[in-house]
């Protein structure tokens, strides 16, 4: 490395610094969106979307649009507001008393925050993965078709139907399938995951999200979910949150940056990583912050 | 660099040497913290064990085997053996209060007196000399003896023992030496140290009246009974005519001598009764309205004796039902009410009369069976003082019974020759026997003879009784009286306080939890829950106080709008909600923070509306009189049944409500619009609420017109303490510890489940339901009977508000008492050691059992459960 280069570097991190610093003052910057997106059919369109945890503001003017039968990554440091804006999605920052919004966003034709949405409604036609794997205390079967027995959801055989499609879809049949009854609880960890993916793409749900699922899983495991969750695509739309970089790379069609609560940058997940439009993305994937 | 580091040399790296060996300080504050906890723990674990051991320490006694041992050297010879060689057999014998003295009636009247320790013979009477005794009756308790003579007359001797206390100086110098329960013989009688160094002297007395002319045949049998109107006397001579004499002592105010009165008629035997046979035995009850003439066959006439002395049979029964068995020994146990009866087969039985029901005329049943052994039946000696029956019988042997409880006390073996009497102690401390040769004597120690598992657990059935019962009454004002304790109607009360109080507490608690952790702000809830646990804090004396002369009175006066506000409030609370949740969203959110405010004024207008209804409630239901009807003197049962039905109905239309009409609403969802949904369901609840009144009505018109009245079980006769009442106060004692430890549970299911459920699209209804509550289940079950234990040894609640009736009614309008509260009153007046003081102590063990039951169960339970969240 010359000494010129080295310079040109430091200088980009320094520049990268003052922006990082002057949004981490307030500033609001625009999302650089790459315009393979426009191209793509969108599911969800958020539009301005802010939220306050009390006066605490934790999304600044997010906007962005999900293509439907992708896998969308979000990326970003701790703290930025991934996770949030995932629950966003489905609403479960509503069980958050002091969760206050403005903006919009639509699945499908209907505002989610608009009145009248039934929220029950609105999380049935989405599915949710969480970072720790959170099989309930029932069987494995029960767990699968939970989503459909709380619809009112009887007959024996469309469970079942559902159950093993599920199952299967989350590649977990060949091994579960002579245990359906049993505890859900004696599965390995990695099983209680693909588990609980089964039993979010058991109701077919629209966008199937995804916070964290692998983080708390061994390299094994995660390789199994990540194969998963590359099965997924195109029949699902599934939007993910990760800090592992390599994790995103290989398993989203699109990334989405973001800090402190903004979308830096959005883009499809090739360029992002090989040439994104930001230094401060590259800085980021490149491990230079975060 | 320092110097310090230097020496340190290389390896250190803050530049500071520390020891690598703790300090002694730390050493030793170590070891005694551990000595410490370790003691401490041991030393909580014995004190509560020493609790419990105690308890069956004082317990034990009751089950104690009897002790009846003979002592050696105390043998009095009697009959032929004796120097007074022409004293005929002994027919009757007594001894004083101290167990000191005994005195002996034998066949010719003459009345003996013996030391009872040794067996001196300290004096010796002969009542009428020169004329022949044909028959004899001695009532040892009341030392009458009655003796009929061979000349048709009769005479009425009163035995007894005169007690004086001296001083050394009043008594000759040669007892001066006695030591305290020393005894020496004087003047006939005998002198005894007291524990209080006076010396007591005791002396038989006898008072022979003069006799009585009844006819000119010997008399055969003879018995009479005190009443009230003097000595009713029935002899029956060789002839057979019964003589039925009343006999009044009047006291010449001159000489201050008793002269005898007496009056009554003569009467045919044959005139009086339908068996032709020669009685053998003649006893006359305690009363003197029951003459009973048995045959050796044991065929028994009953006479009925009115107050003017006419008698008239009334009834006949057999008193030995055994064909080849005859009648050999009767005699009235003390009270002279049960009529102890064996038999040459070594039958032996009690009978008293039963009235079958309250107007009936009572009739003679056979009671109680003791026959174990076989042998012949010679000899009856009853206790004075309570249920103890000696039977002596031909081979020597004597049995000690206990009649009531049917408990074989023990026995004892003479060797030969047939027991002619024996005698109990007054203080059941000694047993004589006598056979023709010598008069036995043996130590007794049978302090809990009537306590058995059997009398404590099972039906006794009591003199006078209709029939086995369960019964608590441990004392009473006569002395004849039986304690009764059994110890069944006290668990009984117990569970029913328990029942109540938890139907009332437990749901109320659960879903109180059930809200707090899942539906109430988390903010709220850390204000909500120290509140409702600083309840728990509350004295439940005052509880009981509050219970007793606020609430009880309340409750009476205003029973049927309690009734109604059990069913308004509720159904009132759920109209407010759906009228609720029919407002628009926005305002719904502005108003949000008042809804605790709606919820007040649904449940007061609830209130309002139960008040407001009353009325015209007890004229449709009740017949206009709650109380008279639950007296069962008016209306039907269908009201009863009704109430009783109306809450399984709720539950069973909203079980069919969440499955079917359910989807009927959900199914709606998109197309209506919020008003529109709610007015969908409101008329659904409408729909269930009519439902489930005609499905109530419907079953309590079924239920009743098949004959079923639910007077007489779950709801009869008001009484102003009542398990209501308690239930009320009770419950609200067990809300708090069962709320706190519920909601503990609850909280304790992990909130990623929630999310996960929710995040599925569970309502947090499902999610409380299907997701919460089955991983807190066993937290619940060990809230619940952790509360249940609480409410088991709960004191001071029942004691206030129960009533304390120890009966046994699931009436939920009628008291009871419980193990706990009958500690509280009777134990302060229970003797040290009695029977009453242990069997007291037995309620407090088992009391101590099942709540160290209950508490266990939770305990297990609980661990159980910490072990299965664990993995969640």
């Amino acid at each position: 490395m010359t000494a010129n280069e080295a310079k040109e570097t430091q200088m980009a991190e320094t520049k990268t610094m003052d922006r990082l610093a002057s949004i981490a003052a307030g500033e609001i910057v625009e999302t650089r969106i790459h315009p393979e997106l426009a191209e793509e059919e969108s599911i969800l369109d958020i539009s301005d979307f802010n939220l306050w945890y009390g006066e605490k503001q934790a999304l600044f003017d997010v906007s962005m649009t999900l293509p439907r039968g992708k896998v969308t990554a979000l990326i970003g440091p701790s703290g930025c507001g991934k996770s949030t804006l995932l629950r966003s999605v489905n609403r479960m920052n509503d069980l958050i008393d002091t969760v206050r919004i403005d903006g919009s966003m639509n699945l499908g034709e209907g505002n989610i925050y608009g009145p009248g949405v039934d929220v029950i409604e609105l999380r049935r036609r989405m599915g949710m993965v969480f970072q720790k794997s959170n099989p309930f205390p029932m069987s494995i079967f029960d767990n699968v078709t939970y989503p459909l027995q709380i619809n009112g959801e009887r007959n024996k055989s469309v469970l079942r139907d559902v159950c093993e499609k599920a199952l299967r879809g989350a590649a977990l049949w060949d091994e579960v399938s002579d245990r359906l009854q049993e505890s859900a609880l004696g599965m390995s960890g990695g099983q209680q995951q693909r588990l609980c993916i089964a039993r979010a793409i058991a109701a077919e749900p629209e966008v199937l999200l995804m916070d964290e699922p692998c983080s708390a899983l061994d390299p094994i495991a995660t390789t199994r979910v990540e194969e998963l969750i590359l099965s997924l695509r195109g029949e699902y739309t599934v939007l993910i949150v990760t800090h592992n970089m390599q994790q995103a790379s290989r398993v989203s069609d699109y990334t989405a940056f973001m800090y402190l609560g903004q979308v830096l940058e959005y883009g499809p997940t090739a360029r992002m990583f090989t040439n994104p439009l930001l230094q401060e993305t590259e800085d980021y994937i490149t491990g230079r912050f975060g | 660099m320092n110097r310090n580091a230097q020496q340190s040399g290389t390896g250190s790296f803050t530049g500071q040497r520390f020891s690598r060996k703790p300090r002694k300080s730390v050493l030793f504050t170590d070891t005694l913290a551990r000595r410490l906890i370790t003691a401490s723990g041991i030393g909580s674990i014995i004190a509560v064990s020493l609790v419990g051991l105690f308890l069956v320490w004082v317990v034990l006694p009751l089950f104690t085997p009897t002790g009846l041992e003979e002592v050696s050297e105390s043998v009095q010879s009697t009959g032929a053996a004796s120097a007074d060689s022409a004293v005929p057999s002994m027919v009757h014998q007594a001894m004083d209060d101290y167990g000191s003295l005994v005195w002996s009636l034998h066949a010719d009247g003459t009345i003996l007196v013996h030391e009872v320790d040794g067996g001196k013979l300290l004096a010796r009477r002969i009542v009428r000399p020169g004329v022949s005794v044909t028959a004899v009756k001695a009532s040892g308790h009341q030392g009458r003896v009655l003796l009929g003579y061979a000349d048709g007359t009769m005479q009425t001797v009163k035995v007894g023992f005169d007690v004086s206390y001296h001083n050394d100086s009043d008594l000759p110098d040669t007892f001066a030496s006695l030591s305290v329960g020393e005894r020496a013989s004087h003047e006939q009688g005998l002198v005894e140290r007291t524990p209080e160094h006076q010396l007591r002297l005791s002396r038989l007395t006898i008072q022979a009246d003069e006799p009585v002319s009844l006819g000119t045949d010997p008399i055969v049998l003879i018995d009479g009974s005190e009443t009230s109107g003097g000595l009713v006397v029935a002899a029956l001579d060789a002839a057979g005519v019964l003589f039925d004499r009343q006999l009044r002592w009047r006291k010449n105010l001159l000489t201050g001598e008793l002269r005898v009165r007496s009056t009554g008629s003569d009467l045919r035997l044959e005139d009086l009764r339908a068996s032709r046979g020669t009685p053998v035995a003649l006893v006359l009850n305690d009363a003197g309205d029951r003459l009973l003439l048995a045959e050796i066959d044991g065929t028994t006439s009953v006479l009925r004796r009115d107050g003017e002395g006419e008698y008239a049979a009334v009834a006949a029964v057999d008193l030995v039902p055994d064909p080849n068995a005859k009648l050999t020994a009767l005699a009235f146990i003390a009270g002279r009410v049960s009529l102890a009866v064996g038999d040459d087969q070594g039958g032996l039985s009690v009978w008293f009369p039963v009235r079958e029901t309250p107007t009936s005329q009572p009739r003679l049943q056979r009671v109680h069976e003791l026959d174990e052994h076989h042998g012949v039946v010679t000899a009856l000696a009853s206790s004075g003082r309570s249920r103890l029956l000696l039977a002596g019988y031909r081979d020597g042997k004597i049995r000690l019974y206990h009649v009531t409880s049917h408990r074989f006390l023990g026995e004892a073996d003479l060797e030969q020759g047939p027991i002619v009497a024996a005698a109990i102690s007054p203080r059941e401390d000694l047993i004589l026997a006598a056979n023709r040769e010598r008069n036995a004597l043996f130590h007794l120690d049978a302090p809990h003879p009537d306590i058995s598992f059997s009398a404590l657990l099972r039906p006794v059935w009591y003199e006078g009784y209709p029939g086995p019962v369960y019964a608590w009454q441990s004392s009473a004002a006569t002395d004849t009286f039986e304690p009764k304790l059994s110890l069944v109607p006290l668990i009984y009360g117990t569970l029913k306080a328990t029942f109540y109080s938890m139907l009332f507490g437990l749901p109320l608690a659960l879903l109180a939890a059930l809200y707090t952790s899942e539906f109430l702000h988390r903010r709220t809830r850390s204000r909500i829950k120290p509140v409702i646990e600083t309840m728990a804090s509350l004295p439940s004396v005052v509880l009981g106080f509050l219970a007793a002369l606020v609430m009880a009175p309340f409750v009476e006066r205003v029973l049927v709008q309690v009734l109604a506000v059990l069913f308004c409030a509720p159904f009132f609370l759920l109209l407010g909600a759906h009228l609720w949740q029919m407002l628009p969203r926005r305002s719904l959110t502005r108003l949000e923070p008042w809804r605790p405010l709606a919820v007040l004024i649904a449940l007061v207008a609830g209130m309002w509306c139960s008040w407001q209804w009353a009325g015209p409630l007890e004229q449709i239901g009740f017949a206009g009189d709650v109380k008279l009807w639950l007296d069962g003197q008016i209306g039907s049962g269908i009201t009863g049944w009704f109430v009783l039905l109306l809450a399984p109905a709720a539950l069973l239309v909203g079980w069919w409500n969440t499955i079917q009409g359910e989807v009927l609403i959900r199914g709606r969802g998109p197309g209506w619009i919020r008003w529109q949904l709610g007015m969908l369901d409101l008329g659904r609840f409408l729909a269930s609420t009519a439902a489930t009144i005609v499905l109530a009505l419907f079953a309590a018109w079924m239920l009743s017109s098949s004959g079923w009245d639910p007077r007489g079980s779950m709801m009869d006769t008001y009484v102003q303490r009542n398990a209501l009442v308690v239930g009320f106060a009770m419950g609200f004692a067990v809300i708090p510890i069962i709320y706190s430890i519920a909601e503990d549970a609850l909280s304790a299911v992990p909130d990623h489940l929630r999310a996960a459920s929710l995040g599925a699209g569970a309502t947090p209804w499902q999610t409380a339901f299907k997701v919460v509550v089955p991983p807190a289940m066993s937290g619940l079950f060990s809230a619940g009977m952790i509360g249940l234990g609480r409410a088991v040894g709960e004191t001071m609640i029942v004691l206030m508000a129960a009533g304390n009736t120890p009966i046994m009614e699931m009436n939920i309008f009628n008291g009871f008492r419980t193990l706990s509260a009958n500690l509280a009153v009777e134990l302060p007046e229970a003797v040290q050691n009695s029977t009453h003081y242990r069997t007291l102590f037995l309620a407090a063990l088992t009391l101590f059992i099942m709540t160290f039951l209950l508490n266990t169960i939770a305990e297990v339970v609980r661990q159980h459960f910490r072990r299965k969240s664990s993995q969640l």
